[in-house]
């Protein structure tokens, strides 16, 4: 059905008519945009004129019912707006009865506007600037805080249940072990087939096994398995306690006097940080067997002469640099994922990136502290 | 004779093999303000629910001017669009800004071009007294004011029909009495068939035309009828409900 806008000035008046169908489903792109054009000249007309009034005027076609939506209306307040910069008066008394009704309802509700200011962007750089360093801030506080509620612990003052601890060692141990299982074999599938095929052009593929064993132990299973539980535990710690955010569960712990850290925080950083290093025990395990799978299909190498290799390789301080590094990273994921959670915002967007900068974090901090641990080390020559 | 707007047949809501409410049956006529009223936990929500498309029914048939909605899947989509929902908590897209949210259901159903889409939103925004907080986003307003963007989204495709879930609840009585005033001015100005479920008291004595009333205990419609006759000649529980008086 036909839309028409058209305007005409006599003399300070500026008369606007709209005609025919103006609902939403009626408006075409093709007339969209022709009444855009439209709206734009009536707008200019507003600004450049010397006006003291605005008429504004609908009416259905002969034989049409009348129809008009949030389109002309919006067109309408739009005009409304303009006039009033310019302290034009406009009437509205030739619109049908219902239309004046809706429009003096946003007349009414136009009145107390309140806009966000414009920043420029040194007051940009500002802002972004004394954000990280509340980041930062926060993120020390909530360290202290843990290492009170530890102290606490450790007195035996902590607001912590046994059963909780429990129940975070089954999801941080137990319920791990199958995906650490998988990804570990698979890794030491794939170090052994890919080393020995290298050692091989040396004659050396007797050495695989003290090569799978040494990178396993000292530095491949703490990283993969701290990987694993970030994705795993680190992301899932953010998502529950953001959740109870949202739901206003930390404001009622809080309301009782319950320090969330030392209900929430301390039994996820106790079970996560024992775990590790059970984990990465039995990941190296699985990678050596991995391994073994190899040599034994694809090399001519015997389980004894591979166990010799192993022992003869294999010193404590691997063992125990290995068992370091897990503990280093449980700390980071329980930190991360708890941290992430408990400053987490109290909508659903907050709670998904509350999540994600969990893991996020959790493995730059696990590269990180890798690489820390690596060069310090060197230096003792270990 | 004209076709009720809406008219719901037989209708039992029920969740696997939990029933919620069965045998229900009553019409909404064009340009009536209709009440789900009944206890906590009676199911008016899943009702509601089953009304907008969001649960199928177990048994009965719900009519949109005739038409079965979940006997004609070709329909659906266009009965949906006449539908505006505001859901409870205003269930407003966070990470959009109130404009934004508006938007979207414009850009996904319309024609118009992005200006003129801006100028809907501010327009719809400005109706629910939300001027000027168009770039704000849900977690910068209050819950009162969730609720008003709830309901400017929900009218952002000039809907026939419109379904209010617990527009009050949470707010106090002057926000709540502007509110009820809005969903007055809707129907009158806009023609629209409002659908609202509530137990706020005021609300339902303020704006309603026409009521149902949903027992937890018997599982079905008790009664049918204008809220302030119900109060004089329903049945005992629901005049108790009205006249707000303890069991």
């Amino acid at each position: 059905m036909l839309v028409l806008l058209s305007y005409s000035i006599h003399g300070s008046i500026l008369d606007i008519r709209a005609r025919g169908d103006w609902t939403l489903k009626n408006i075409s792109h093709a007339t969209a945009r022709t009444l855009s054009r439209r709206q734009k000249e009536i707008i200019k007309a507003i600004r450049s004129q010397k006006l003291e009034k605005i008429q504004l005027n609908y009416k259905a076609f002969p034989s049409q019912k009348v129809l008009w939506g949030s389109f002309l209306l919006s067109f309408f307040c739009q005009l409304r707006e303009e006039a009033q910069k310019k302290s034009i008066s406009v009437d509205i008394s030739y619109l049908p009865q219902q239309m004046q009704e809706l429009l003096a309802v946003s007349y009414a509700a136009s009145i107390d506007i309140k806009q966000k200011s414009n920043k420029n962007i040194f007051h940009i750089l500002g802002l972004w600037i004394e954000k990280k360093v509340q980041q930062v801030l926060a993120a020390m506080d909530f360290v202290g805080e843990i290492s009170l509620a530890m102290l606490k612990f450790f007195a035996g003052k902590a607001t912590i249940s046994a059963k909780d601890v429990w129940q975070e060692i089954y999801n941080a141990g137990a319920s791990s072990l199958p995906i650490i299982s998988l990804v570990s074999v698979l890794l030491g599938l794939i170090l052994a087939f890919v080393s020995a095929v290298q050692l091989q052009v040396l004659g050396a593929e007797v050495y695989v096994s003290s090569l799978i064993t040494v990178s396993m132990v000292r530095v491949m299973s703490p990283v993969l398995t701290s990987i694993v539980i970030a994705g795993r535990i680190g992301a899932s710690y953010a998502a529950t306690i953001g959740s109870m955010q949202v739901n206003e569960e930390v404001d009622a712990l809080k309301t009782f006097g319950i320090n969330p850290v030392e209900f929430l925080v301390l039994p996820r950083f106790l079970a996560l940080t024992l775990m590790m290093p059970f984990l990465t025990v039995y990941a190296d395990f699985m990678g050596i067997l991995g391994g073994y799978a190899v040599i034994a299909l694809g090399w001519d190498i015997s389980f004894y002469s591979f166990l010799d290799n192993v022992q003869m390789f294999t010193h404590m301080h691997h063992i125990f640099i290995g068992l370091f590094h897990a503990f280093i990273f449980g700390i980071l994921i329980a930190l991360s994922g708890c941290y992430q959670g408990i400053i987490s915002g109290r909508d659903a967007e907050a709670v998904g990136r509350a999540t994600t900068l969990a893991v996020v974090h959790s493995i730059i901090g696990i590269i990180v502290s890798t690489s820390i641990v690596t060069i310090i080390l060197s230096g003792f020559n270990l | 004779m004209q076709l009720p707007m809406i008219d719901v047949k037989n209708l039992t809501v029920a969740y696997g093999t939990k029933l919620i409410q069965e045998n229900l049956t009553f019409s909404v006529n064009e340009k009536e303000i209709f009440i789900i009223m009944g206890g906590s936990g009676c199911g008016k929500s899943s009702l509601l629910r089953v009304l907008m498309g969001l649960l199928e029914p177990s048994k009965g048939q719900v009519l949109f001017q005739g038409v079965d909605f979940w006997k004609n899947e070709k329909a659906q989509q266009d009965i949906l669009r006449s539908i505006g929902v505001m859901f409870q908590g205003g269930a407003l897209w966070t990470s959009r800004t109130l404009a934004e949210n508006i938007a979207i259901p414009l850009e996904q159903f319309t024609t118009l071009n992005t200006k003129q889409i801006k100028e809907i939103a501010r327009y719809k925004l400005s109706q629910v007294g939300l001027s000027g907080f168009e770039n704000y986003y849900p977690s910068e307003i209050s819950g009162g004011m969730r609720k008003r963007a709830g309901i400017a989204r929900a009218l952002a495709l000039d809907p026939r029909f419109v379904f209010l879930d617990e527009p009050s609840a949470g707010l106090d009585p002057v926000s709540s009495a502007r509110l009820d005033e809005l969903i007055l001015q809707l129907r009158d100005s806009l023609d629209m068939t409002i659908l609202i479920v509530t137990h706020e008291l005021a609300s339902i004595f303020a704006v309603a035309d026409n009521a149902i009333w949903l027992d937890a205990k018997t599982k079905t419609m008790l009664a049918q009828g204008n809220p302030k006759e119900l109060l004089a000649h329903g049945p005992l529980v629901v005049q108790k409900f009205l006249k707000r008086e303890a069991d």
